[in-house]
Formats: structure tokens, C-alpha cells, sequence
């Protein structure tokens, strides 16, 4: 919208609109570590729904079944105030230990696994395995005409791999979401654990 | 231990909120609490108050909770029950209160099957308290009240629901006494950062046009945080301004107090906030009320936050020092360093600040001109205020023009005295709230200050304060308008009146009379002192109708879309009403 347009609904609105200084946004991987709870996740969800936040990927899943501790994965986007907004908002969850921005560290290693289901025969199928052996995927699964490719790698590379096999009869895709760690001597994780045994 | 007696899940839930120090029940009962209900029935250490509608219950809580600084407990039904309250829990969720509902469930084999009164209340809850549990064991009902008050009543204080399944209550368990509750995630108390509170401290020796700017954290905080706050605010010579829900943590008579800021905020108060070179925000949330437009807010000052919720800091206003932690341990240490500092007195540099800001007050912003036999509402209020300013008082009020004017013309001396609906504005919060204080403070003098429209939205509440015999006031500000939909009209829609005048209106007196309470009326100015007088001598519940001149607007007003010095003062030229704009009235 103008910013004439901006101004006219701010005057008669009653609620100040907040100044956009353009920056742009930018997309962040978080890792949190939560107290594995009934309603957990959709707390989670739930909060950004309610505060229009965007979620471009979500993982969960229960890494210590012992102690009940489990690990949400979000890709979002955001300046770099409403990224520094979410995560606050996100550890301010009773049942949230911590929030990682994965994103902001150079030691970061960010990985998704897809299940690529493609429908060929002949030429276009040789071609598909060629194209998939060369991203080091492999065939897990296989019928008269159609097969399925296991891949594991950057989120880039596995869009670019789909797009190649798009017009060779691409039938199906799933994908477990962005799974994010950084490799630095810190490990929130063993900081929870320390904590618990403390107490 | 073997000789420990079986309690079942509704008994463990009393015994949980009996060690927790809970005495108080605000509730109404249904087909899913009623183990809650035998079991109280049988328990002479809780007071249990029965509203008359579950919204109500949770307003009563919050004015107790507000009133007292202790946590206030609802306990209401499945199904309607529930979704009865969530206007309470939000109102809760908004404004910082901290409330514990206890909500009854269907059992649990028939969560999910659309059972009779079944609503999924920690669903619908969610995103309107501070945390919620669905109760699926009788072994976990006790750690869950004791986990659920914590919450609530920890860090930034706030609405928490404990959704009860009927055959949990009625399951057979031990109680085990647990002293200690333990939420590994939760760290609701962050040490403050010193360095952080060094350079604020050494921000504000240098200020030259310094103002403290505080809100509902620092009641929240506790009473050593008001003390601390006008010992520090004294010591420093600074100007002070309070938002809505932190008035009376700083003495609305004293004269270093600007009033309250904001959209009808004094024009010292804003125009401090608009010039000053240094911001202390002390328990306030930038909140878009007090902001005004953005970009222009106080567009001079260093800004200083401290709060207890991370999130409330850089949310709305970018600040230059944010501090994590509670207000009163954070004003002990910066009271602590300026006296270390042996800051010598500041009131030579402030002297320019200070005759700025006292041309400010010259304009007389609360002003207004009471010329004839027809009662200003500015005028009834100040009056009610001069009338009581010398007794033990609270007030609660209701959402609109009345609520400002009270908040204007009301000084209030100490905390926990103001009770009203801020974040989310909810009309017909004010008699239940009174409720609830009147509960907490039986031999207080509790006044709802009211609109017409509000009033009737937990009118029945009334009947509440019959049957405990609670001697709350209802001072309603009649003007047969919804006066601040009213106002915006006149000032943003083209005076154009749509569905804000209300034709038909209950004759307050015998509504009074058919609940069993006393019912007064003020018509003319002469009738007004007797009525007040009256009204605070009546030893029961009072409604007073006052009937207030109907076209009058609520100044001074920071418009739409306009900065702290662009205010709307009383003299400024309103337009004029059309006869189009009134064609449907």
C-alpha cells in the first residue's frame, strides 16, 4: 500500500500502524527443546497463528523419551525485530527449555530428508536415476512403473533435485521438515540435562 | 505411608488450594463440578461466592486479585461453563492478574464424543491464559494446582485454567503434601542485569528533561516496589507519569505526578513524555494506547525499560536500555547506586524542566466548565472523588468516557486501589470486579464507577452483592450514550451516530429496588452532594443513576494517528452534529 493510503487508515483507525524502516526479511531455522507435553506443539503453533508469524517448515519430534524431552524444528521469516520477538515470545511457553537460532550461527548444519516417489518408464526413468545417483540419493523402493528415492541434504538441495525430476514424472513428494544443529562446544541440551539433575 | 487417608481428586483439589493459602471461591456450579461442589459443601474453610453468570466470576477474582495482591480462584462448569469465563481470563491474560480457573470436564472416556456440555476448554483457553492442564490422572491433581499457581501467580502474573474431567474428582487417591513445585522450563525470575542498571543510572544523572513513565508492573511487583519507587522518584527530583493500570503506585496527590499519560492523558504528562531527554519506563508495556504514533513518540529521549517479561521489551518501542527482571529488586539497586553516587541535588539543572512543565499544567487540561443546572460528568465524578478522598476506597469502573474520567479525576493514594478493564477493554467488567473487592475488603467503601450500556452487560451481578449483603456502590454516568463509540463517531466517522444511542433504558432506581438493593437518582445539580451523601451512607448495595449532560466528550484526547504533542483539548472547536448524522437515533 502507499503510504498516503497507510496514513489515511492510521488517522482513522486509532492504532498506530508501526514504521517499516524496509528491511527485509530474512528466513531462520529454531530449534527449541520442550518439555514433551500434552498440547506442546500446539502451543507452539498456536502462538504464531495468533501474532501472524510465518511457519515454512516444522519438525517435532521426542529426543529423550526418558525424561520427556522433545524437539521442535520452525523455519520462518522475519526482520531481524520480529525474529528476536519470536524467540522470546516462543521461551516465554512454560513448557519451553530454550530456543536456537540455528540460522545465526556459521557452525550450522541444516538438513531435511525427502521421499521422492517418480512414475517412469524407459528413457525418463534411466534419466531420473541418473539425476537422483548423481545427488546421492538412493532408490529405496520399487514396483512395475513407478520407484521411490530416499535424499538427505541442505533444503536447497533437495528443491533443486524436485525441480529436476519435475518433468520425468515426479508422483508424489513427502518430507520430514528442517532439522537444524549447531556444532559448537555449547549443547543446550546437556545444559537442560545438568539443570535437571540438580534440582 | 499405609494409615494415609484416601482422598478423592475433588478433596485433593481443596486441600491443594487450601495449603496454597486460597480461602476464597468465586464459581457456579453445573453437572461436571458438582464432586467440586459436595466437597466444599463439607468444608467450612472455603468462602464461596455464587455469581450469577461465569463472566462475572472471573471479573469478581480478578478485583479480588487486584485489590489484595493474592491470587483469585474461579471454579465454573463444563461446556458453557467454561466458554463463559474466557472473556474474564482474557481480560486476565491482558492485564497481568493472576487467576486460577478450576473448569469442570466431562470424563474423560467421553472427551472427544461431543458429549453433553462438553467444550474443549484447554483448546478454546489457550490462547487467552498463561498456561492450561487437562487433568487425566487423580495422582496428578495436586502437583498440577500446585504447578498452576505458581504459574500464575510468578514472573508477569497471569490466567491459568485446570480443566478437571468428572471421573478424575471422583477417583480415590493419597494426598501427598508436597511442599515444592518444580517446572523445569519455567525461570520466571531473571536476575537483573547490574551493568544495565549502571548505565541507566548514570543516563539519568546526566538527564536534563527526565520523566518516569510507570505501569501495572510495578503494583504487580508489590508493595516494596510502590515504596521504593516514590523513594527513588523523590530522591531524583524526576517527574513522574502513570499508565491506566499503575495508578495509585505512585500518590496521585503528590506534586511531582503528572497524571496519567496516554490517549486521554493529562497535556503535562504527554507533552513531558513528547520533550523529555530521558524515558524511565518502569512495569509499562509501550502499549499503542500511550503510544500514539510511533515514529514520534517521545522522538528525543534515551529510553530506559524495565520489565519483567522479555517480550514486552523491544516489542512496541525500540529502547536504548532494556532490563529483564522485577521492578522492586531493580528499584532497590538503582536506589541503592543513586545514593552510593551521592548524586548531589538535581533540582538546579531540573529547574527549566520543571517551569516547562509547570506552563504545561497552566492549560489546565482537565478543565471544564460546569455553568448550569444539568450535570457535567466530569463534574459528578470530581465530586464523588471529594467526597471520599478521606475515607478507605476503591474503585472499579467499567469501560468508556467514565472510565477515563475516572481514572482522570480519581487521585488515588496508595496501590491496589484502581481496579479496571486496560488491555482489553471489557465492558461490564466493573460491578463484578466490585464484587470481588468488596469480598476481600468487607468494611472498604467500593465504588463501581459506571456507564448506562456497560452496567447492563453483568447487570445481574448486582443480585451477587444482595445476597453477601455487600455494601458496593454503582455510580452510573448516565448520558443514554455508548459515549466513547459516540465521541469516535463525532470525531472520525462524520458525526455519523450508527447504533450508538440507546432508546429504551432500564429505570436504574427500580432495578435497583426489584434486586433488593437501593436504588438514587441525580437529575439537577442541586441533587447531586445529597445523593452522594446518601448513597455513601447506606449501609447495603446502592445503584445512583446520575443523569449527565449526553453530548459531552472525554478530553484532553491524543487523535488518530497523531503524537503526543498534537492533543485535543477541551477548547478545541468540535464539529458540528448534522441532522443526517442523528437521523437514525
Amino acid at each position: 500500500m502507499e503510504n498516503q493510503e497507510l496514513d489515511a487508515i492510521e488517522q482513522i483507525s486509532h492504532y498506530p500502524i508501526p514504521p517499516d524502516n524496509g528491511e527485509a526479511d530474512t528466513r531462520h531455522v529454531l530449534t527449541m527443546l520442550a518439555r514433551d507435553k500434552t498440547g506442546t506443539l500446539a502451543r507452539v503453533i498456536g502462538l504464531f497463528s495468533a501474532r501472524n508469524y510465518n511457519v515454512d517448515s516444522l519438525s517435532a519430534d521426542n529426543i529423550d523419551v526418558e525424561r520427556g524431552i522433545s524437539c521442535i524444528t520452525i523455519t520462518t521469516r522475519g526482520t531481524n525485530k520480529v525474529i528476536e520477538q519470536i524467540k522470546r515470545q516462543l521461551e516465554r511457553l512454560i513448557d519451553i527449555h530454550c530456543v536456537i537460532d540455528v540460522s545465526n550461527s556459521k557452525d550450522r548444519v541444516i538438513r531435511e530428508l525427502a521421499l521422492i516417489k517418480i512414475r517412469a518408464k524407459g528413457q525418463a526413468r534411466l534419466e531420473a536415476l541418473t539425476i537422483a545417483n548423481s545427488f546421492r540419493a538412493h532408490v529405496v523402493d520399487g514396483a512395475d512403473d513407478t520407484f521411490i528415492i530416499e535424499i538427505s541434504g541442505a533444503p536447497r538441495k533437495i528443491r533443486t533435485l524436485i525441480s529436476l525430476l519435475k518433468p520425468l514424472g515426479l508422483a508424489g513428494v513427502v518430507k520430514t521438515g528442517t532439522a537444524g544443529m549447531i556444532n559448537s562446544s555449547y549443547s543446550p541440551f546437556e545444559e537442560i540435562l545438568k539443570q535437571e539433575e540438580k534440582s | 505411608m499405609a494409615n494415609k487417608k484416601m482422598l478423592n481428586g475433588a478433596e485433593i483439589l481443596l486441600q491443594s488450594l487450601k495449603d496454597c493459602g486460597v480461602d476464597t471461591i468465586f464459581g457456579y456450579p453445573g453437572g461436571a463440578v458438582l464432586p467440586i461442589y459436595d466437597a466444599i459443601y463439607n468444608d467450612e474453610h472455603f468462602k464461596h461466592i455464587l455469581v450469577r453468570h461465569e463472566q462475572g466470576a472471573a471479573h469478581a477474582a480478578e478485583g479480588y486479585a487486584r485489590s489484595t495482591g493474592k491470587l483469585g480462584v474461579i471454579l465454573v462448569t463444563s461446556g458453557p461453563g467454561v466458554t463463559n469465563a474466557i472473556t474474564g481470563l482474557t481480560d486476565a491474560l491482558l492485564d497481568s492478574v493472576p487467576v486460577l480457573c478450576i473448569s469442570g470436564q466431562v470424563p474423560t472416556a467421553l472427551i472427544g464424543t461431543d458429549a453433553f456440555q462438553e467444550a474443549d476448554a484447554t483448546g478454546l483457553t489457550r490462547s487467552c491464559t498463561k498456561h492450561n492442564y487437562l487433568v487425566k490422572d487423580v495422582n496428578e491433581v495436586e502437583e498440577t494446582v500446585k504447578q498452576g499457581i505458581q504459574i500464575a501467580t510468578t514472573g508477569r502474573p497471569g490466567p491459568v485454567l485446570i480443566d478437571f474431567p468428572k471421573d478424575i474428582q471422583l477417583a480415590k487417591t493419597e494426598y501427598n503434601d508436597s511442599k515444592k513445585s518444580y517446572i523445569p522450563s519455567y525461570h520466571p525470575k531473571a536476575k537483573p542485569d547490574l551493568d544495565k542498571i549502571q548505565q541507566a543510572i548514570d543516563l539519568m544523572e546526566n538527564a536534563v528533561k527526565p520523566v518516569f513513565y510507570t505501569g501495572g508492573g510495578i503494583i504487580n511487583s508489590g508493595a516494596k516496589a510502590s515504596k521504593t519507587l516514590v523513594e527513588l522518584v523523590k530522591a531524583t527530583g524526576f517527574p513522574i507519569t502513570n499508565t491506566l493500570l499503575g495508578l495509585g503506585a505512585y500518590p496521585g496527590e503528590d506534586e511531582q505526578f503528572l497524571g496519567m499519560l496516554g490517549m486521554h492523558g493529562t497535556y503535562e504528562a504527554n507533552m513531558a513524555m513528547h520533550g523529555c531527554d530521558v524515558l524511565i519506563n518502569i512495569g509499562a508495556r509501550f502499549d499503542d494506547r500511550v503510544t500514539g504514533r510511533i515514529e514520534a513518540f517521545a522522538p528525543f529521549a534515551k529510553k530506559i525499560h524495565i520489565d519483567i517479561d522479555q517480550t514486552s521489551i523491544d516489542k512496541n518501542i525500540a529502547v536504548d536500555i532494556g532490563i529483564i527482571g522485577d521492578a522492586a529488586e531493580i528499584l532497590l539497586e538503582m536506589k541503592k547506586i543513586w545514593d552510593k553516587k551521592s548524586i548531589k541535588s538535581q533540582d538546579k539543572k531540573l529547574k527549566p524542566w520543571w517551569d516547562q512543565i509547570n506552563t504545561w499544567r497552566e492549560k489546565d487540561s482537565l478543565g471544564y466548565i460546569q455553568d448550569n443546572e444539568d450535570i457535567k460528568p466530569q463534574y459528578a465524578i470530581d465530586r464523588l472523588y471529594q467526597k471520599i478522598k478521606e475515607k478507605d476506597f476503591y474503585i472499579t469502573t467499567e469501560v468508556g468516557q467514565h472510565q477515563m474520567w475516572a481514572a482522570q479525576y480519581i487521585k488515588f493514594p496508595t496501590p491496589h486501589r484502581f481496579m479496571t478493564s486496560g488491555g482489553l477493554g471489557t465492558m461490564g467488567y466493573g460491578l463484578p470486579a466490585a464484587v470481588g473487592v468488596q469480598v476481600a475488603h468487607p468494611d472498604s467503601l467500593v465504588i463501581d464507577v459506571a456507564g448506562e450500556a456497560s452496567i447492563q452487560m453483568t447487570m445481574q451481578e448486582i443480585s451477587t452483592a444482595v445476597q453477601y449483603n455487600l455494601p458496593l456502590k454503582v455510580f452510573i454516568i448516565n448520558n443514554k450514550w455508548m459515549g466513547m463509540v459516540r465521541q469516535w463517531q463525532e470525531l472520525n466517522h462524520g458525526c455519523r451516530y450508527s447504533e450508538s444511542y440507546s432508546d429504551a433504558l432500564p429505570d436504574f432506581v427500580k432495578l435497583a429496588e426489584a434486586y433488593g438493593a437501593k436504588g438514587l437518582r441525580a437529575e439537577k445539580l442541586s441533587e447531586l452532594d445529597g445523593v452522594i451523601d446518601e448513597m455513601i451512607a447506606h449501609k447495603g448495595p446502592v445503584i445512583v443513576d446520575i443523569l449527565v449532560t449526553k453530548q459531552e466528550n472525554c478530553f484532553p484526547m491524543i487523535p488518530s494517528g497523531a503524537a503526543h504533542n498534537e492533543m485535543i483539548l477541551n477548547e478545541d472547536p468540535i464539529p458540528e452534529t448534522s441532522e443526517e448524522g442523528l437521523a437514525k437515533v
